[in-house]
């Protein structure tokens, strides 16, 4: 399995977690604490998965709560740098949706189909 | 067990062993394909499933343990070998046994099965080289195209402490998708925020609409590890009967209160507000959007099952095939015979009351629609001669291996159709033909390799179109007719005079002399002299005629000249005082009228000049001892013969007639010239001539 890394970089505007290698079972804990670090600043947060190589369902979930995360402290987090290997998977777990969750008041689910986060 | 399940299954079977065969020996050759590999444990799991699924239990168990094997194959983790190959096919044999016994009632030979059965286990490496013992349930049944697409909701809704058993849902839903179209729609409505986040607990929930023809049984089966570990609930929703036409679609609010989702009661009261039913039941709160989402999506996944069903409804009628015993074909084509006869009947009488045109036209419309349904009724008859030659390459393959010699067999026009019965009666003759080219013809490769030729010989089968007639040639590369052993043989045999000056075309046609062999050992194979007698027999029983051409050290090549169809023929009609005859149009060049000043320019020989070239011909008149009196001028019927043209002498031709073959009865058998009889529109019988049989009659006289 290819080491994962995940970096938090603190910059003016927004706080960006750049993850690469794979988002599993094997490193969600560590994730987890790392993407609390990153709320925990109070500014926007993005996600970039430019360099994600892998993710299991654990790591479907982390994404997720991100934005239950985001909805709840009302802390903008944007997912950039999809790719086309992560939307497959997305697509077997069967994320993509039309419509977001009870909590996705402003439409931002990172599933929803038809905007231009559409693809996982 | 109704005997029909038993029939089909067999039917079944046999044509699975015979593909089964095939791709063995396809197998054989391409060791390093896997598709042939895949279709060969395909084979195999259909018989076992469906030998299982009708009782025939030993079948199932036995190629349960060749499977066994396969599957290893399969999986890279066994090789192709030519012992497998042997092994596999020995145990296609021993099904075919099975098969055969269930109908026989002796049992087959277990103690064989259970040699196979060991040759089996013996190329499993390993500890575990025993098969597991035979299991009768089918593990997973391929999806079956003819089986009906059923759709089925699928809740998968895992325990939190999935992960930590090392179980990857997305590997479960992949093998849900791999067995037919299907949507799958994540619930995430119990999912927290990362501070309350277990990332290690599973939160998500699936809801997996799928349409499938391979059975309830293949959905358990994906979820058999985790069935303690989820809440599973499987439901069919639409069972593939229903097209787009018939019944309606659930509603929304069905489908969310058959899943639970929703409470009838709670649909009433919403349903009282008069929305849109989606929205009022996301803003009650009652449901989620996911819940609505993956309804929507279940009612979008069954329309459009339904659509495309419709659409194929049309095409797959058109597409299938029924399966009818060769008893009622047989039966249809004696029906579509005696109506031609009638119809012809109908003809004459009409001819000859011109005056009512209308029983005239009448006429001619039933005469249209006989020769349309007789054409039809024939072309149901038609088979691709295929299925004859890959049976042959096992034939080449196990001959070969036992004399020592390497063949390679190829095979052109496998797709030319032939009559049912005549490529049947073909079987025999081609067996001998063959059997007589790997033992005589082609050498071993020793013999080979000293005469400067490719190690392995070769043997080419090919069917061609030709008119009415079909060409079947037998090419080998072997040694060739060696012409002065022929010689010497049918001299000693007294077949030829000593000293006799034949040529080369001449001598080779003493092969087909009966009891005549030149092989110095009798074989396994051949060589006991029996053989190309039954041969040239079996294809003059069919019409046909035999042409051997061989050249020294280059090989032999036998072609078979074999009518389409032994049923029905265009014939010629012609007449000898109060006689009719009919003779097959195909052989028929020309007719030309004799007179007697003809007749004398050929001063007591039966020769003509037709065109500036003599044509021998028969007086048929005087070769079958009619009474009476020739006409002035008679006819010559001109045929072609072996290439030559010869001439048969009759009083009048008639004209064109469709002949109904009827065979002559056992007493008429032996009489030379009569290949059979038809029954003509005025109810009398007319013989039908053997054009070859007469000419070497008369050559014998002359």
């Amino acid at each position: 399995m290819e080491a994962a890394d995940v970096k938090v970089s603190k910059k003016k505007e927004r706080t960006l977690v750049t993850f690469s290698g794979e988002m599993t079972i094997a490193n969600v804990g560590e994730l987890r604490q790392r993407l609390l670090q990153a709320f925990a600043a109070g500014k926007p947060v993005e996600i970039s998965l430019a360099g994600l190589s892998g993710i299991d369902v654990t790591g479907l979930q982390l994404l997720c709560s991100c934005h239950r995360t985001s909805v709840d402290r009302g802390i903008p987090c944007t997912v950039t740098g999809r790719n086309e290997a992560l939307a497959a998977i997305a697509e077997v777990a069967g994320m993509p949706r039309l419509k977001g969750c009870v909590q996705d008041d402003d439409g931002t689910c990172f599933w929803r189909i038809e905007t231009d986060m559409v693809t996982l | 067990m109704s005997d029909a399940f038993a029939q089909a299954f067999k039917d079944e079977a046999r044509e699975l062993l015979a593909d089964l065969e095939e791709a063995l020996l396809e197998m054989e050759e391409n060791p390093e394909d896997l598709g042939v590999v895949g279709r060969v444990f395909r084979t195999m799991h259909t018989i076992k499933g469906s030998g299982a699924m009708f009782g025939f239990d030993d079948i199932a168990s036995f190629t349960h343990n060749v499977e066994t094997v396969y599957d290893l194959v399969r999986n890279g983790e066994l090789a192709v070998s030519k012992e497998l190959v042997n092994l596999s096919l020995a145990a296609r044999d021993r099904i075919l046994a099975m098969l055969e016994a269930t109908e026989s009632g002796q049992p087959a030979d277990a103690q064989r099965n259970e040699e196979v059965i060991r040759g089996f286990r013996a190329l499993v490496p390993g500890p575990e080289g025993e098969a597991p013992a035979p299991e009768l349930t089918v593990a997973r049944e391929e999806a079956d195209p003819a089986a009906p697409m059923v759709t089925y909701r699928i809740r998968f809704k895992p325990e939190g402490g999935i992960f930590a058993n090392g179980v990857n849902p997305l590997s479960l839903l992949r093998e849900l998708q791999d067995l037919g179209p299907c949507r799958i729609v994540a619930n995430t409505c119990d999912m927290q925020p990362l501070d309350a986040l277990d990332p290690e607990r599973c939160y998500l929930y699936w809801d997996v609409v799928l349409s499938t023809s391979a059975g309830r049984d293949s959905i358990d089966d994906v979820f058999i590890f985790v069935t303690d570990s989820c809440e599973l609930t499987v439901t069919v929703v639409d069972d593939g009967t229903m097209n787009e036409t018939g019944g309606g679609y659930k509603k929304l609010g069905e489908i969310l209160i058959e899943r639970g989702d929703l409470t009838p009661q709670q649909m009433d009261e919403l349903l009282g507000k008069q929305k849109k039913f989606g929205e009022l039941a996301l803003e009650a709160g009652l449901v989620n959007a996911a819940t609505i989402t993956s309804a929507l999506v279940e009612q979008q996944h069954v329309k459009e099952m339904r659509q495309e069903r419709q659409a194929q409804t049309q095409t797959q009628e058109a597409a299938s095939s029924i399966r009818v015993s060769a008893d009622k074909l047989d039966l249809l084509v004696n029906l579509v015979g005696e109506l031609v006869t009638v119809q012809a009947r109908l003809s004459l009488v009409a001819q000859e009351l011109k005056r009512h045109s209308e029983l005239v036209s009448v006429a001619e419309e039933v005469e249209r629609l006989t020769n349309d349904l007789r054409d039809n009724a024939l072309d149901i008859r038609m088979l691709p001669i295929g299925a004859t030659f890959s049976k042959f390459k096992r034939l080449v393959r196990d001959l070969s291996a036992e004399l020592g010699k390497e063949i390679e067999l190829t095979t052109e026009g496998a797709d030319t159709e032939l009559d049912k019965t005549v490529i049947e009666k073909l079987n025999d003759p081609l067996v001998h033909i063959i059997r007589n080219s790997i033992d005589h013809g082609v050498e071993t490769p020793q013999e080979r390799l000293a005469k400067g030729k490719p190690r392995s010989g070769s043997l080419h089968l090919a069917a061609v179109h030709s008119g009415d007639s079909v060409l079947i040639t037998i090419r080998d590369d072997g040694a060739g007719l060696n012409v002065d052993a022929i010689r010497a043989k049918a001299i000693e045999r007294k077949i030829i005079p000593a000293g006799a000056d034949l040529p080369d075309r001449d001598i080779w046609q003493l092969i087909f002399a009966p009891g005549f062999s030149t092989a110095a050992k009798v074989t396994s194979v051949s060589g006991r002299g029996v053989g190309m007698d039954v041969v040239k027999q079996a294809i003059e029983g069919l019409r046909g005629s035999i042409d051997v051409k061989s050249e020294p050290d280059r090989g032999t090549s036998i072609t078979l000249k074999i009518p389409l169809t032994l049923a029905i023929i265009e014939s010629l009609l012609v007449q000898i005082g109060k006689d009719r005859f009919v003779m097959p149009l195909a052989m028929v060049d020309e007719c030309i009228l004799l007179t007697e000043k003809e007749i004398a320019l050929g001063h007591g020989r039966d020769l003509l000049m037709v065109r500036e070239q003599l044509v021998p011909y028969v007086p048929l008149r005087k070769m079958f001892r009619i009474q009476g009196n020739a006409p002035a001028i008679q006819q010559v019927v001109i045929c072609q013969l072996e290439g030559k043209r010869v001439g048969l002498v009759v009083d009048w031709v008639i004209g064109e007639h469709q002949t109904v073959i009827k065979s002559l009865g056992r007493m008429y058998q032996q009489v030379e010239g009569m290949s059979g009889a038809t029954i003509l529109g005025d109810g009398s019988v007319a013989l039908i001539l053997d054009i070859p049989a007469i000419f070497k009659a008369a050559e014998g006289e002359t």
